[in-house]
């Protein structure tokens, strides 16, 4: 493999939590010093249910978080941390940018398409405003919206032309790496298969490498080529995704699939439950009711 | 999650195609405000009078001819008087509001933005302002930097940032933790370029909103002062004083100054209540 | 056979800022004592609104045409009294966000206890009893424990469970479960789907199962009905939909989501995006995004033509697709 684009190396987050019977010493370990590795252009899948810490991870990637320890790497330089200058900033914004998973409230409402567009590429490129305006055009086509709808309010559009927004304004400052954080969750059926081609798409032609965080195996398949299997912050299970999803290893990547419905698939109860309740005071719905069954 | 459900969150279509009419009450008010604002900057050309022209030929006179309101006890034009009292009622209310209104969204946003125990810090002081009565503090201020419109309306701007800065506080954190101003950071934004640019702008409605109402109540705090004696000084006119003013009449009969400045008080205030309302109803798509 | 929930030519008007709006177009639907019936679409096309319709819960000035009958009785013409008990004792609802339907400051034993007292003269301890026996039926241990907490402090997967126990309580014939699974991630789903069709099959219940998700529906249910702006478009044997849809839009529904085991370059989608009722025009409302799409489509609305086991509302039901526009074309 070519030198990783992105790599995350013992990263740990830790968050303080109210001190409850299930969590005495008043701490909650979301993410248990994991690596991965991103390859130039590749595709890494992190799935695993809801409370995994597949958005913690994120969160730590881009820096909308601190890392309790552990370190992330972009072209093998330590990203920065904590405050910094504008420059720097910009700079890392143009390394990893992320897709959130609710397209209503990821754009400014008040915010006219073009206008976002052109912000970021003012942030980010010395350009003038014809070439500026050129490359707008460019990058609502690249992701399959016209020229009304990039006159448009947010309002006007969508959950999926939406969410084709935010990718475009993500792509705006050409980083190595986007993240996408269940972009593709709150979307219809049909309105997700035109956003995944979409990325398919967006990822031949400017060669941008996709951390595609979900929860749902069959997407994965879809655009991706190597998977990490998260579970309560640790992962699992790694490797190719032709090779994990014929061959799963753990027990809980069967699980997994396992539960993906399709044609003449049967739902099975697997275990009652057991697990006591996540500790109270965080914001985000606990693992799920199932874990206990499994070794 | 499916899209429709998402599709109620706030500032979605759901909420865009409710009921925002622009009730008749929301259109008197708003033509209230209006006219008392063209009174306050045009009270020269409309006042029939010299507000504080004194005619000891025409004390006391009732309402209709030469005097519509008729006159006071030294013979000034009652409705020159209001119309010139509107200049000196309104501008202090104006300064309140826009100094509240200015330092209250600086506080709200930073406050939001920061987070933690700084927030904490700005909301438990914000608590204690907006524990202490604004006419006490207004009296203070008079008694320590000396009477007149300024002191008091020094002393309410204080006391109305709590007022501004609650809500804007609770409307900006919401703001701060949706995707969109994550986003902005991770491009690479500066905070105050985010809040300028973004934040803050999405809180305008409410601030309107807010100061509007806001506007009412401070022309209320300030009429009362003057009422006291302590803001405006005779004989300029303003329309709390006037109604101190007038209030020896009475018992001669001669109702007209106070009960004309009365009335004009009341009807100002309930203006930008309504006012405020029905902006909260047309922008925010609820009722206060 | 005379149906349990009997559904004819509903339409549902609400109002909106330019007149009223249609949003549920002249559905039919019948739901067996004991069958499970699945109502699959995408957002916006109405099957919430039905089952609202079904329930008497629609909001604020809407209109209802056509005529609901449970049991042989109309339901929209029931008066307060004989609504309330209908509700009570024969239906159980399920929906999508559990939270927003549970009092968040009453204990969950409190919640069920209300239920389970709502109409049956059971002493305290025999109540008690039921909905112990309840909770377990739904997969809940610990119950003890678990009755004395407050809903925030249970899973989205488990509170799940506490809704479908509540829904069970009184011992309903017809279950109405509005996307009970969609926001539990797969594990979950799986777990919940699996207890609903237990119980479901146990006590003989008849079920309008609501989703968007055609291989759950097929999992669970015995007949599919897919609808696209406020009307069925078809309706089938569960067993008969996946291999031979024979709507272009339930085809392409199925095309367009990615199955395991079969990666293509790209997925086939269905061009445009859903439409809502009040958008439709005189012809097919799938005409706007329909790959074979004639003239007469958009002239003429076509009626519901039987097909094996079932219905299809499409002029040219069952034909091949166009081969040009297969496989590629949506994405722009
Ligand atoms: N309270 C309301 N006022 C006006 N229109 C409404 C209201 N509730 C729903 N609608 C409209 O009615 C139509 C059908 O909505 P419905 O909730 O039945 O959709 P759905 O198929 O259940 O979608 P989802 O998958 O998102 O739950 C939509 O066009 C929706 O916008
Ligand atoms: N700010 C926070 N404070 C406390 N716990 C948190 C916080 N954010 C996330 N968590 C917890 O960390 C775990 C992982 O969360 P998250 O990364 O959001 O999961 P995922 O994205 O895989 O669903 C969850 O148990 C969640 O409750
Ligand atoms: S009637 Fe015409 S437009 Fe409608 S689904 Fe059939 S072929 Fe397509
Ligand atoms: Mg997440
Ligand atoms: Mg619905």
């Amino acid at each position: 493999m070519s030198h990783p684009v992105l790599e995350v190396r013992d990263l740990r987050k830790v968050y303080p939590v109210a001190v409850t019977e299930d969590c005495p010493d008043g701490e909650f370990t979301a993410l248990h010093r994991e690596s991965f590795a991103l390859a130039p252009g590749g595709s890494l899948a992190v799935v695993g249910e809801s409370g995994s810490g597949k958005t913690t991870c994120a969160r730590l990637i881009v820096g909308l978080e601190r890392a309790t320890s552990g370190a992330v790497l972009v072209d093998g330089v330590e990203r920065g941390r904590g405050r910094m200058s504008a420059a720097r900033r910009r700079r890392r914004g143009r390394e990893v940018q992320i897709v959130f998973q609710d397209p209503y409230s990821s754009l400014d409402p008040r915010q006219r398409v073009r206008d976002c567009l052109a912000e970021v590429l003012t942030l980010h490129f010395d350009m003038g405003a014809r070439q500026r305006d050129g490359r707008v055009a460019e990058l609502i086509d690249q992701v399959g919206l016209d020229e009304r709808q990039a006159g448009a309010l947010p309002r006007a559009l969508s959950g999926g032309q939406r969410q084709r927004v935010a990718i475009a304004r993500a792509l705006a400052a050409e980083p190595k790496v986007l993240i996408l954080d269940e972009a593709v969750a709150a979307l219809d059926v049909s309105i997700q298969a035109q956003v995944l081609n979409v990325l398919a798409d967006v990822r031949e032609a400017t060669g941008v490498a996709y951390l595609f965080i979900t929860h749902d195996l069959a997407v994965v398949q879809q655009v991706c080529d190597d998977v990490v299997v998260m579970r309560s912050g640790r992962i699992i299970e790694r490797g190719p995704v032709a090779d994990v999803l014929e061959r799963p290893a753990h027990p809980y990547t069967r699980r997994l699939l396992a539960s993906v419905p399709r044609p003449g698939w049967t739902p099975r109860r697997r275990a009652t439950e057991g697990r006591p309740p996540a500790p109270s005071g965080h914001p985000l719905p606990p693992v799920s009711e199932t874990k206990e069954a499994l070794p | 999650m499916s899209v429709l459900q998402l599709a109620a969150a706030p500032g979605s279509p759901a909420i865009t195609s409710r009921d925002r009419r622009f009730g008749a009450l929301t259109a008197v008010s708003c033509a209230v405000v209006t006219l008392l604002t063209l009174a306050a900057v045009f009270a020269p050309a409309v006042a029939p009078y010299d507000p504080t022209q004194v005619d000891p030929s025409a004390v006391y006179q009732g309402p209709g001819g030469a005097h519509p309101l008729g006159t006071d006890d030294v013979g000034r034009d009652i409705l020159s008087r209001l119309l010139y009292g509107a200049r000196a009622s309104l501008l202090g209310p104006a300064i309140v509001v826009v100094v509240a209104a200015v330092v209250g969204t600086l506080v709200a946003v930073t406050a939001a933005w920061i987070g933690g125990r700084f927030d904490a810090f700005v909301s438990r002081a914000l608590d204690v302002i907006f524990a202490f009565p604004g006419l006490v503090l207004a009296i203070v201020a008079v008694a320590v930097i000396g009477p007149g419109l300024m002191a008091p309306a020094a002393a309410l701007s204080i006391s109305y940032i709590p007022y501004i800065a609650r809500v804007l506080r609770t409307a900006a954190i919401r703001q701060r933790n949706l995707p969109y101003i994550a986003a902005l950071e991770v491009q690479g934004f500066g905070a105050a370029a985010i809040c300028a640019r973004h934040l803050v702008p999405n809180l305008l409605p409410l601030l309107v909103v807010q100061a509007t109402v806001a506007f009412g109540y401070a022309l209320l705090d300030l009429s009362a002062v003057s009422f006291l004696g302590l803001g405006t000084q005779p004989p300029a006119p303003e329309w709390g004083l006037m109604v101190a003013n007038g209030q020896p009449s009475i018992v001669a009969g001669h109702l007209e100054q106070s009960l004309s400045a009365g009335l004009t008080i009341v009807v100002a205030v309930v203006a930008f209540n309504l006012l405020g309302q029905g902006l909260s109803r047309a922008f925010l798509g609820v009722d206060r | 056979m005379s149906a349990l929930l009997s559904i004819d030519r509903l339409r549902v008007e609400l109002p909106g800022e330019k007149g009223t709006r249609t949003v549920i177009h002249d559905v039919s639907l019948d739901v067996g004592a004991g069958e499970a019936v699945a109502l699959v679409g995408e957002s916006g096309s109405g099957k919430s609104m039905t089952t609202r319709a079904v329930m008497r819960l629609l909001p604020e000035g809407a209109r209802l045409s056509g005529e609901i009958r449970f049991d042989g009785v109309s339901i929209p013409g029931m008066d307060r009294r004989a609504l309330r008990r209908w509700r009570a004792t024969r239906v159980g609802m399920v929906f999508q966000d559990p939270r927003a339907h549970i009092n968040p400051v009453r204990r969950i034993g409190d919640f069920l206890m209300e239920g389970v007292r709502l109409d049956r003269r059971l002493s305290a301890g025999q109540a008690r009893e039921r909905v112990s026996r309840l909770m377990r039926a739904v997969g809940v241990g610990d119950v003890d424990r678990r009755l004395s907490q407050y809903p925030h402090e249970l899973s989205g997967g488990l509170l799940q469970r506490v809704m479908i126990a509540a829904a069970l309580a009184t011992e309903p014939d017809l279950l109405l479960a509005d996307e009970p699974t969609t926001a539990l991630d797969v594990t979950t789903q799986e777990e919940v789907v699996a207890i609903i069709d237990e119980l479901r099959r146990e006590r003989g219940l008849a079920m309008l199962f609501i989703t968007h998700d055609l291989d759950l529906a097929a999992a669970v249910c015995d007949r599919i009905a897919v609808m696209y702006a406020g009307s069925i478009v078809e309706e089938r044997p569960a067993g008969a939909l996946t291999p031979d849809a024979s709507h272009p839009y339930t085809r392409g529904l199925l095309a367009a989501r990615p199955e395991i085991g079969r990666r293509e370059s790209r997925l086939r989608t269905i061009e445009g995006r859903p439409i809502s009722a009040f958008e439709v025009g005189d012809g097919c409302a799938f005409a706007t995004r329909c790959p074979m799409v004639r003239d007469l489509c958009r002239r003429e609305r076509p009626a519901p033509v039987h097909v094996t086991g079932g219905r299809v509302a499409c002029h040219f039901a069952g034909e091949a697709e166009p081969q040009a526009v297969a496989g590629d074309g949506g994405a722009r």
